[in-house]
């Protein structure tokens, strides 16, 4: 569903931000994508989204070429931003009805509009708000109901938990696993090792534009996952900058 | 998650890969519209908008107030000039017509709230005289207090030349820049919208905030002129007007791709505000008087001191060519005896005189056109100078009725020319020595047999005409100035690559 294949990302600069990669994330899956900041998640996100051309390989979005067929493969995705990505001065149903019209419906009704904010647990009072009056919460799930609403079957999530309180990260995570079982695939970035834990299938970690591992959910009922993260954001510092030589890199294994 | 959830989410996973995937009830121009009303909610949300409305509204309508009270003034003064020259007229003989000063009026600017073009300021009226020993004159006859500071007209130009472009730029310099500060531009391309839709959306937008108070300005303008001030607008005028309307509507347009342009390019509000401040200096205030001041250097007028110089040698030259016989005119009875000998000698002298001192006056005036010409085509460059061009040539105001009211004013001097010398044939009492108080017939005219100056303003096809080239290359501009902002907005990045 969501696909990265030998993804790679220089900038004109030299910077070799994304070395690389491959990842699957098949529907109904949540794929975690673990990595300190300037680790090249982002830029994961600019290729899968296509707001970057690769320097090589391909990004997928449901069997869709990214770079060929961009407005297509955006059709197919679902994106929430890491902040606050509405129109603040708009009210959380004016902001949803736009993003409704953006994906595609030409007139979605009141109705429509606030069963989708009913569903990801949006407060009625908060409907007619405006997203400047409401808490990172709301927001986050101001930014499930326009992916719901938008229909598509996969979803990118930028550090979505960042910022919230433990109640909202737990009611977010349960809106998340919500969609995982409608069978969308999910990537979502993030530093939170705890939630990561919790929500994904699988965890891939990041370290200087490379794939450093990746393991399943079954595979971290035997591994300390936070031991693991630890291990390779020390030895990325150790070695000054390349991965830690004790450590295979994901992309050396062949 | 509940289970009405589903109604509104995608298929899942196994029906996306039975059946191809296609989005919902998708159009190609909801996209734009979702767009187009999402930034009218920004752009008219706040100070910056109404604020805007009124003071353009506010301004039409002073243009029809003000250019009311000016016609209704002019008319009023051009009334005492006719009434005192039909005085004149009445029991005119030939003898006496020849000396007197036949006025050419220029008829107030009816349009004068729409462009005044400087037609409250040049001369309107052209006083000449047949007889060669009364110098012309080219006047305004407006009272008018020169201690007052010289005011810059308010008509629609002024709206169109200083305020839409201002409005234009303060409404939409956070139009792109804005969304990427507030991380929704990333948000709004996640989405399957073409660039381009999204940049037609704003600009939309954005020219549909600044054509409504342009709009409504314009046609209480026009209500006011009519009904309250009684200008006589007539279908002619009102078509002139509809093309300044539409080409405001036009120079909003472009300036609302200026303002998304800068705007896609920033990367900080202060930037976008600062740049588009400068243009709007640049193309406002600066391009027009750095052009004045060019054209003042590069195609200079002749000074007063060099005027009556060239005079002075015109009449040493008179004095060489005709030996000291130009100046002798007796009494017409005694020089009826050598049949005017010595008049006709000097009457030639001074009708050589008249003609060489009428072409000094002409290139002088030539060259005072020629140099405004020249400053127009400098502050063209300024697209705020090149719309203000454009609409002198579509309204024929400006440049171009002074020089049809010049043109007018010598035909009618002519075809006056010609009526005095028909009525002095018929005499065949007269010496005939053209136009010589004296020596011409002493007939009284009949009333009503002199022609009389009527100015004919400039037809909507000739000044459609006039316009073309001026037009072309406004449309160049404005073809040049979209694909750029198509093309960098194709290329503005989300604010965190």
């Amino acid at each position: 569903m969501i696909e990265a294949i030998d993804l790679s990302k220089r900038y004109s600069n030299g910077t070799l931000a994304l070395d690389a990669l491959n990842l699957r994330v098949e529907a109904g899956e949540i794929y975690c994508l673990l990595g300190v900041k300037g680790a090249g998640k982002t830029t994961v996100i600019n290729l899968l989204l296509g707001f970057l051309q690769p320097t090589s390989g391909t990004a997928r979005i449901d069997g869709i070429d990214v770079e060929r067929e961009p407005l297509r493969a955006k059709s197919r995705v679902a994106y929430l931003a890491d902040t606050t990505a509405f129109y603040r001065r708009l009210t959380a149903l004016r902001n949803l009805d736009f993003f409704a019209r953006l994906g595609g419906r030409r007139s979605p009704s009141r109705h429509e509009c606030e069963m989708a904010l009913r569903e990801v647990g949006l407060p009625e009072l908060a409907f007619d708000q405006r997203v400047s009056e409401l808490g990172p919460g709301g927001i986050r799930k101001l930014g499930i109901a326009a992916a719901l609403m938008k229909g598509a079957p996969a979803l990118v999530l930028d550090e979505p938990l960042s910022g919230l309180d433990p109640k909202a990260a737990a009611e977010l995570v349960e809106l998340i696993e919500g969609l995982r079982d409608q069978g969308k695939a999910l990537l979502i970035t993030m530093q939170d090792l705890f939630w990561a834990r919790q929500l994904a299938d699988r965890v891939g970690i990041l370290q200087e534009g490379r794939q450093a591992l990746t393991r399943t959910r079954e595979e971290l009922r035997y591994e300390n996952l936070e031991k693991l993260y630890l291990d390779y954001m020390r030895g990325g510092l150790r070695s000054g900058g390349g991965a830690n030589p004790g450590i295979p890199l994901e992309g050396r294994r062949d | 998650m509940k289970a009405s959830a589903r109604s509104l989410a995608a298929p899942s996973s196994s029906e996306v890969h039975a059946v191809p995937w296609v989005p919902m009830e998708s159009s190609r121009w909801s996209p734009v519209a979702a767009i187009f009303g999402n930034e009218i909610r920004r752009v008219t949300d706040g100070f910056r908008f109404p604020a805007f409305a009124l003071l353009s509204i506010a301004l039409m309508a002073l243009s029809a107030i003000t250019a009311g009270a000016r016609y209704r003034a002019e008319i009023h003064e051009q009334q005492a000039l006719t009434q005192d020259y039909a005085g004149q007229l009445a029991g005119l003989t030939v003898d006496r017509a020849v000396e007197i000063l036949h006025p050419a009026l220029k008829p107030p600017w009816k349009l004068d709230l729409v462009v005044d073009g400087g037609q409250t300021a040049t001369p309107d009226v052209y006083e000449q005289a047949l007889s060669a020993l009364v110098a012309p004159e080219i006047r305004r006859i407006q009272s008018r207090n020169y201690r007052l500071p010289n005011q810059e007209p308010l008509d629609w130009m002024f709206v169109i030349r200083v305020v839409l472009p201002l409005a234009a730029f303060l409404l939409g310099y956070d139009a792109v820049y804005g969304e990427r500060r507030d991380g929704t531009l990333k948000l709004l391309f996640s989405y399957p919208v073409a660039r381009w839709k999204v940049m037609t959306g704003k600009l939309l937008a954005l020219w549909s905030c600044l054509a409504a108070p342009f709009l409504t300005g314009a046609a209480l303008s026009l209500l006011l002129a009519v009904g309250l001030e009684g200008i006589p607008l007539q279908p002619g005028d009102l078509v002139k007007a509809g093309l300044v309307v539409l080409l405001g509507l036009w120079g909003a347009g472009f300036f609302a791709l200026i303002s998304l342009l800068v705007s896609s390019l920033s990367r900080e509000n202060s930037t976008s505000l600062s740049v588009l401040a400068w243009l709007w200096v640049m193309a406002v205030i600066v391009v027009p008087a750095v052009s004045g001041l060019l054209a003042h250097r590069l195609r200079p007028i002749p000074s007063e001191g060099e005027t009556a110089l060239r005079l002075r040698a015109i009449n040493q030259q008179i004095a060489r060519e005709y030996t000291g016989r130009e100046g002798h005119w007796r009494r017409p009875e005694w020089a009826a005896a050598d049949d005017y000998a010595w008049e006709r000698a000097s009457a030639a002298a001074e009708n050589r005189r008249q003609t060489l001192e009428e072409g000094v006056r002409r290139q002088g005036l030539t060259r005072k056109l020629d140099q405004v010409r020249l400053a127009r085509s400098l502050a063209s460059i300024s697209p705020v100078s090149l719309i203000q061009e454009l609409a002198e040539r579509l309204t024929g105001s400006g440049l171009w009725r002074d020089e049809s009211f010049l043109e007018q004013a010598r035909r009618f001097r002519s075809a006056l020319a010609g009526r005095i010398a028909e009525l002095d044939r018929r005499d065949p009492e007269s010496p005939h020595i053209l136009f010589f108080s004296g020596y011409v017939s002493r007939r009284p005219i009949g009333e009503g047999s002199l022609p009389r100056f009527a100015f004919r303003e400039q037809p909507v096809r000739r000044a459609l005409a006039s316009g073309l080239s001026a037009l072309g290359v406004f449309v160049l501009e404005t073809a040049a100035l979209a694909a750029a902002s198509l093309f960098i907005f194709s290329r503005v990045d989300t604010g965190d690559l």
